[in-house]
């Protein structure tokens, strides 16, 4: 397993070098002269030229991303244009706002997921299950960000409850429950509705193999059958997913985040993206993303070492 | 008296043909298939009503006439959808939108479809350094959570539909990489490929004509199901105004400018999203459908 964990921690360092290629690429894919526009339209050619020479714009690619991956080992993502605060700083105090609006939603996707996959495997063909799969098929083709307006006007605005939601978030996450329940609604939703199909499929699967026909033909009761042999085996793959969702919930935080009002990441990067603050939207870019590669490789990590029949080698 | 005997002409076996009316066949039994596939065709012929041609005789408004004194007016029968907070008729410019967003759905899955097949197929099939190196590369594209690298993309190119394709379209290639390099993996090691390249056939001949054809279906599954997230991924750009702009009727943008005005008048905010989530549905439904009529295995 160690083994494993070393291979899997290996394979990842060329990926987190392409991501940072990529994110560090950002800025000189901008059409144009990238210090004037990030300057603003107005800006004297004294300030465009201060402004590349602190970006480092004038020296060779090669260089510049030396001296950029040298600093962002060294935990120094460069300073926001706007504010002249160091990103590091920036993202310090808004990381934990978006990691628990993900965790949050991962946590009630799974939750409603699993339960609503569960029952619709075990009911294959019936009412109960076409009903969910429906359901499921809506909440997948619900887009977060309509549902969270939604969720609004009908729990905010048209019925006068939760009035809180609404409140700016000058300290980032929500003080109380009422804040953190519609955000969590709204970008937890689609993750619900993947998991619920996978569960559902997984199972299915399980229960069509021959040791559940044994289980079951030495009179092992029925809720023994789905719960205790069924299931387990059921939900290694549901794991995967759940990591994906992960993901999914990092980067559809930006569009909830907006909507909600909520000082994350997300809302940080959307406004760097809007007064083109390009340190910054790096800044989040390549946090974020490293996040997912490490939650990805959590997610592999404990996929295999809950299917024993993977050859770790 | 010599006696004519007639006999029918067999008909010359079209692998491909039969392919696609076996596909036919069994899209027909599944009534989900069915009713996303007659969707789709209705979008399709919206879309067609929702161009300059066609618009200005069926329709009664024109997408960007403003008129003020009839703004934000709720559904009614003059206006069916309402109007927005310009006194636009909505209904108009949802007709206008669908044709954007089937536009925008089908490029940026084409383009994105087309460059990842090539690296797959190419990945899958020459295996080795030229593997490892394009599906590093779609690892390094997958590493970026959700709609993270369309939305750093666009930032850097700046908001239009034409930017809006390409985020999305380069948002596509790694899951159409991954797929199509798998299944051609398992086609590479079946003993006909062995033949083609002991018969001399070049390798441009064994790709297009032995194993492209063979990894068809879940390029299509993906391509219908990939159309779904595009849509999604282009409304919510230009719901956060990085996509397409104001006044154009798309609906994310719609959405975006009516948020302002979702108190006093929810429906500048219902109807667009409504019309996402059906198209979404429909696709989603009909790639549902193909996927079980192309690999009866996942029929659960």
């Amino acid at each position: 397993m160690t083994k494993y964990i070393v291979r899997r921690l290996l394979q990842m360092i060329p990926v987190l070098i392409g991501v940072s290629i990529l994110v560090f690429s950002l800025m000189h894919l901008i059409p144009g002269n990238a210090a004037q526009i990030m300057a603003g339209e107005g800006a004297s050619p004294e300030t465009i030229k201060q402004l590349e020479e602190k970006l480092g714009l004038n020296d060779p690619l090669v260089v510049q991303y030396g001296k950029y991956m040298s600093r962002v080992v060294q935990g120094d993502l460069g300073d926001s244009i706007r504010n002249g605060r160091p990103v590091i700083e920036e993202i310090k105090t808004r990381f934990w706002v978006t990691a628990e609006l993900a965790i949050y939603s991962t946590i009630l996707a799974v939750f409603i997921g699993l339960i609503a996959g569960i029952v619709s495997a075990v009911r294959h063909y019936t009412w109960a299950d076409v009903s969910i799969m429906i359901v499921a098929l809506f909440g997948l083709s619900m887009p977060n960000f309509w549902l969270g307006l939604v969720l609004i006007q009908w729990f905010a605005v048209g019925g006068d409850w939760l009035p809180e939601i609404l409140k700016m978030r000058p300290s980032g996450w929500g003080e109380s429950w009422r804040q953190v329940v519609l955000p969590v609604i709204a970008l937890g939703t689609g993750g619900a509705a993947i998991i619920a199909r996978m569960t559902r499929s997984s199972m299915l699967e399980v229960i069509g193999q021959d040791y559940i026909r044994t289980a079951r033909a030495k009179g092992v009761s029925e809720r023994v059958v789905i719960y205790r042999h069924a299931l387990k085996n059921a939900l290694i793959p549901v794991i995967t997913v759940v990591g994906l969702e992960f993901g999914a919930f990092l980067g559809g935080a930006v569009i909830t985040e907006t909507i909600f009002a909520i000082n994350g990441m997300g809302r940080l990067t959307i406004q760097a993206i809007q007064q083109r603050d390009f340190p910054v939207v790096q800044g989040t870019v390549l946090v974020l993303s490293m996040l997912f590669v490490f939650v990805n490789l959590i997610v592999d990590v404990s996929y295999r070492f809950l299917n024993k029949r993977i050859d770790l080698n | 008296m010599s006696k004519q005997v007639e006999t029918a002409t067999p008909a010359k076996y079209n692998p491909k043909l039969e392919y696609y009316k076996e596909l036919w066949r069994q899209l027909r039994k599944n009534k989900a298939a069915v009713v996303g596939g007659g969707f789709i065709v209705l979008f399709i012929l919206i879309s067609i009503i929702g161009t300059p041609w066609i618009g200005p005789h069926v329709l009664t408004y024109a997408p960007d006439a403003v008129d003020i004194p009839n703004k934000l007016q709720p559904p009614s029968a003059d206006h069916w959808f309402g109007t927005d907070n310009y006194g636009r008729d909505i209904f108009t410019r949802i007709i206008y939108g669908m044709k954007l967003t089937l536009f925008i759905g089908f490029t940026s899955v084409a383009i994105g479809g087309i460059f990842g097949v090539i690296f797959g197929v190419v990945a899958g099939y020459f295996g080795g350094w030229v593997d490892t190196i394009i599906m590093r590369i779609m690892d390094v594209l997958l590493a970026f959570p959700g709609i993270l690298l369309a939305l750093a993309i666009v930032s850097v190119l700046g908001g239009s539909i034409q930017n809006m394709i390409i985020a999305v379209s380069i948002y596509s290639v790694p899951a159409f990489a991954r797929i199509v390099r798998g299944s051609t993996l398992s086609v590479r090691k079946l003993e006909y490929i062995d033949a083609m390249k002991a018969l001399g056939a070049s390798h441009t001949r064994i790709i297009f004509k032995h194993i492209l054809p063979n990894v068809m279906s879940p390029i299509i599954v993906q391509a219908t199901m990939r159309i779904a997230s595009a849509v999604l991924t282009a409304s919510g750009l230009s719901f956060l105004g990085l996509g397409v702009k104001p006044p154009t009727p798309e609906w994310g943008a719609m959405m975006n400018e009516g948020r302002n005005f979702m108190r006093e008048s929810p429906h500048v905010i219902m109807f667009p999203g409504m019309m996402i989530v059906i198209v979404v549905l429909a696709f989603n439904i009909f790639g549902d459908g193909l996927r079980d009529a192309l690999d009866p295995k996942m029929k659960k």
